[in-house]
This record gives C-alpha cells, structure tokens and sequence, in this order.
C-alpha cells in the first residue's frame, strides 16, 4: 500500500508538494532557470532559423548546397547533440544553450523554407514594378505571408524546446527543472515529478493564451 | 520627347519538363509617344503579359533595350494586372499608400480618386471584402495614385459586368485626360480598343510581332457612340482582311 501511494500518489497529496515547493522558492527557482534557457535558445534559433530559411528559401543554389546538411542535423538524435556539446565544449552554460539551438534550427529552418516557396509570385512582381524598397517589400508583402509558418515554427519550436532543454539540464547542469527531475528520479519521488509537471503545464498555457493566442488573432483580422 | 522606345529582339522560355521551349517574343519594337494612349491587340497566348512584365522591368531575361527619352532607365511606371494583386491583409487606403513615396503629401488626390471611383465608403476595408470590379477599382486608383509617366494596363475590364466596365473605362478616361500620359493597353476587345486608344498596335501569335498598327482617327468627344465605333470597325475590317481572326 506504501509502495502504490508513492508511485501513485493522490491528486492531493501532488497539490500539498506543489504549494510546499512553490512556498520553499526551490520550484520558481528552477522554473525560472529553465524558462531563462527557454527564452534565450528560443529567440537565438528563431532568428537564425528565419534568416537561413528565407535564404535558403529564396536561392535555388544555397539550398542544393545545404539541402543535405539541413536534413542531416534534422535527423541527428537530440542526445548526441547534447553529449558532444558537453564533451567538445566543457559543462557550462554556453554548451547547454548550443545544444538546445542546434536541435531547434533545422526544424525552423524547414518549416520557414517551405513558406518562402509558397510566397505570391504575383504579389512580388507587383511590389518590382512599383519599386517598393526592400524593407517595406519584406515588411508588408512577405512577412504577412510567412506569419503562418512563423506561428507553426513557433509552436512546434516551443514545445521541441522544452523537452530538450530538461534533457540537458539532467546530463550536465545543476539547476533547472531537469536536474530536480533527475533528483526526484533517483529519489523515487513521483509527487514531486508530478508537481513540477503541473507548474509546466501552466507556464505553457500562460505562454499559449498570454502571447501566441494574441498574435494569432492579430494575424487573421483581415480574413473574411 | 519623353517617348518610350521598346525593342524586344528575342525572348525565350526554357524547357520545363514535357513543355518545350517556346520562343515568345521576336523581333518586336514599337514606340509610344510622351501621352499617348496606345492599345495592344492580339489573340490569346501571344504573349502581350510577357512584354507588359519586361515593359515594367519585371522579366529582365530578355534581349533587346527598352528606353525611355532617350536614356536606358526606367520611367516611373504604373501598373494595371488582369488579377487586381491587392495585399489582402492591408485595407484598400493601405494598399495604396503603400506604393507611394509619400501617403501624406498625397492623401488629398488619393481621396479626389476614390471618390470618383465611389471607393471612399470601403477605403478602411480589406480587399477581401470587396467585388472583383471594386478590387479592379481599387488597382486603377494604385496605379494613378503614384502620377505615372507611363501606365501599364493588361485587361483591366475583364470578368467586369457591361455597366461596371463602362463605369471604369469612362473613369479611367477622365483621369487619363485630366492629367496625360503614355498608356499601353491590353485589350482583346476591338471596341473598347478603338474607343480609348490613339494608336492601335496589332500582334502575331508567338513568337510575337507587330503586323500592323492604325491610327484612331474618331475624335474623343464622340467615341461614346456605339455606331461610331462599330463603323470604325468595319471599315478596319475591310482595310486589313488579313487580321480577321482578330476582330
């Protein structure tokens, strides 16, 4: 009966660690560490996702150049990523986010090439024989249509992120949500698992409802 | 003058799969004067878009030179699709604002235009919402907004129902004799080509020339008149039987 509550803890029992956790700041501690990587390895695989696509999307050339390289790092195992990172780089902080930005990339580079094939041909020509400057051609006729994909990348990017991030905060940090997972696993702690699952599932629903549901809306207000 | 010069010698399209290469254009030069209105006619698939994009430096694979007054630079050019290629996330005062230099300076003619094409209700809307023929509308107003020196125009009335089209050519007549310049004008219409142009050019199926080109002799203040333009017709029936399948 012992073993069964600990590895199948009541749904109460899981909400008095959580509010045990919350109170003693070890579980914001580490949420906000793994948020702070979250954050950071985002943005840095977002931006260069987006530039390299869109070149890769735009010259025929670069992309038979790089076609193979993007699918080989599509398709190389997150763990390998995460252990030459370490080994090659040292356990610190510089390569855990690499490890994190490597696995991202290609997944953002796949998805923004693919919306910059699809772009209008016919809105493009249009915005040429107008002579629209770059930016406000970049701004107002291929942004808008790339938004799509940019929210897909988005969210498949976040939620890719997050499982990989907990993975190498577990192989070579000592902080973060990972690592306690990692503790509580060796503990056999399953309330406290659970706890810190909850608290992730509602920083995504935040992050769901705060930002990405928002930008969604602002997107589609032209459509009929 | 500010006379546009256009000399295409050839323009080709390469083999794509089981399509074979197709040799669209040869040979073709023509010239329209500093505010002349000039109509292109010619059967379907000759390739009149074609020359429209190498016109407004769309299609830069060709040979051949394009000039205007003299000099290898492009003028400032306006541009009328057959689709209205109106960016449906932008409102339709959005869309016009954006191909201008500067929106404020010329918020007061963009206001005179949308009134005279009854667009001043929708201006705040999105094309999406709007009729084919309120879209085409919206690109002819895009296309005078910028003060063009010349105006590209590739079957502008097409799909239009007989009033709307009548409504917009006769809208587009007074725009364009309010403030001249060259127009080059797409048609497949014979009527509506002798009702609006100057200077009416005939072209071969492709690869594509010019065979023949007439001067529009009816004077503009009676070219509303349906027999007028009907006996034109015939007459350039008679005078050029070999451009029948034309007419």
């Amino acid at each position: 009966m012992l073993v069964n509550n600990a590895v199948l803890p009541a749904p109460a029992q899981v909400f008095w660690v959580f509010i045990e956790a919350v109170q003693s700041g070890q579980l914001p501690h580490h949420l906000g560490i793994t948020l702070c990587r979250l954050i950071v390895s985002f943005i840095v695989a977002m931006t260069l996702g987006i530039i390299i696509g869109y070149s890769l999307g735009r010259s025929a050339t670069a992309n038979r150049f790089f076609d193979h390289w993007v699918i080989i790092f599509l398709n190389i195992p997150a763990l390998v990523t995460i252990i030459l990172c370490y080994v090659w780089f040292g356990l610190n902080e510089m390569a855990a986010l690499l490890a994190v930005v490597i696995n991202k990339l290609p997944n953002v580079i796949v998805i923004i090439r693919e919306g910059v094939r699809a772009l209008d041909q016919e809105l493009l020509a249009m915005a040429t024989c107008y002579r629209l400057r770059r930016w406000v051609v970049f701004r107002h006729v291929i942004l808008p249509q790339l938004h799509p994909f940019i929210m897909t990348a988005t969210r498949s990017g976040l939620s890719l992120t997050w499982k990989i991030i907990l993975v190498v905060e577990l192989l070579g940090r000592s902080d973060g949500v990972g690592f306690q997972l990692h503790t509580f696993f060796q503990l056999f702690d399953v309330a406290s698992i659970l706890a810190y699952t909850i608290a992730f599932v509602v920083v995504v629903q935040l992050l769901e409802w705060g930002v990405l549901r928002p930008l969604d809306r602002r997107s589609v207000k032209w459509r009929r | 003058m500010n006379n546009l010069s256009i000399c295409v010698q050839a323009k080709h399209f390469p083999a794509v799969g089981k399509a074979l290469p197709k040799c669209a254009i040869a040979d073709l030069s023509m010239s329209v004067q500093a505010g002349e209105f000039v109509c292109l006619i010619g059967p379907s698939g000759c390739g009149k878009t074609t020359l429209l994009n190498i016109i407004a430096g769309v299609d830069t694979q060709f040979t051949g030179n394009i000039s205007y007054s003299g000099k290898a630079v492009l003028p400032k050019i306006g541009v009328v699709f057959q689709q209205p290629r109106l960016l449906a996330w932008r409102t339709v005062r959005e869309n016009i604002d954006l191909v201008l230099a500067n929106p404020s300076a010329s918020a007061h003619s963009v206001d005179e235009l949308l009134a005279l094409m009854n667009l001043t209700d929708v201006q705040h809307v999105y094309p999406e919402r709007l009729s084919l023929g309120m879209s085409r509308r919206v690109a002819i107003i895009r296309a005078f907004a910028i003060a063009p020196e010349v105006l590209l125009m590739d079957e502008p009335f097409v799909s239009l129902d007989i009033p709307a089209a009548r409504q917009v050519r006769e809208a587009l007549l007074s725009l364009w004799l309010h403030r001249p310049h060259s127009v080059i004008f797409v048609s497949h219409d014979l009527r509506e080509a002798i009702a609006l142009a100057d200077r009416i050019l005939f072209l071969s199926s492709s690869p594509m020339h010019v065979i023949s080109e007439v001067k529009v002799t009816i004077p503009r203040n009676i070219r509303n008149d349906e027999h007028v333009i009907n006996a034109f017709r015939e007459q350039l029936k008679h005078e050029l039987p070999h451009l029948h399948a034309l007419f």
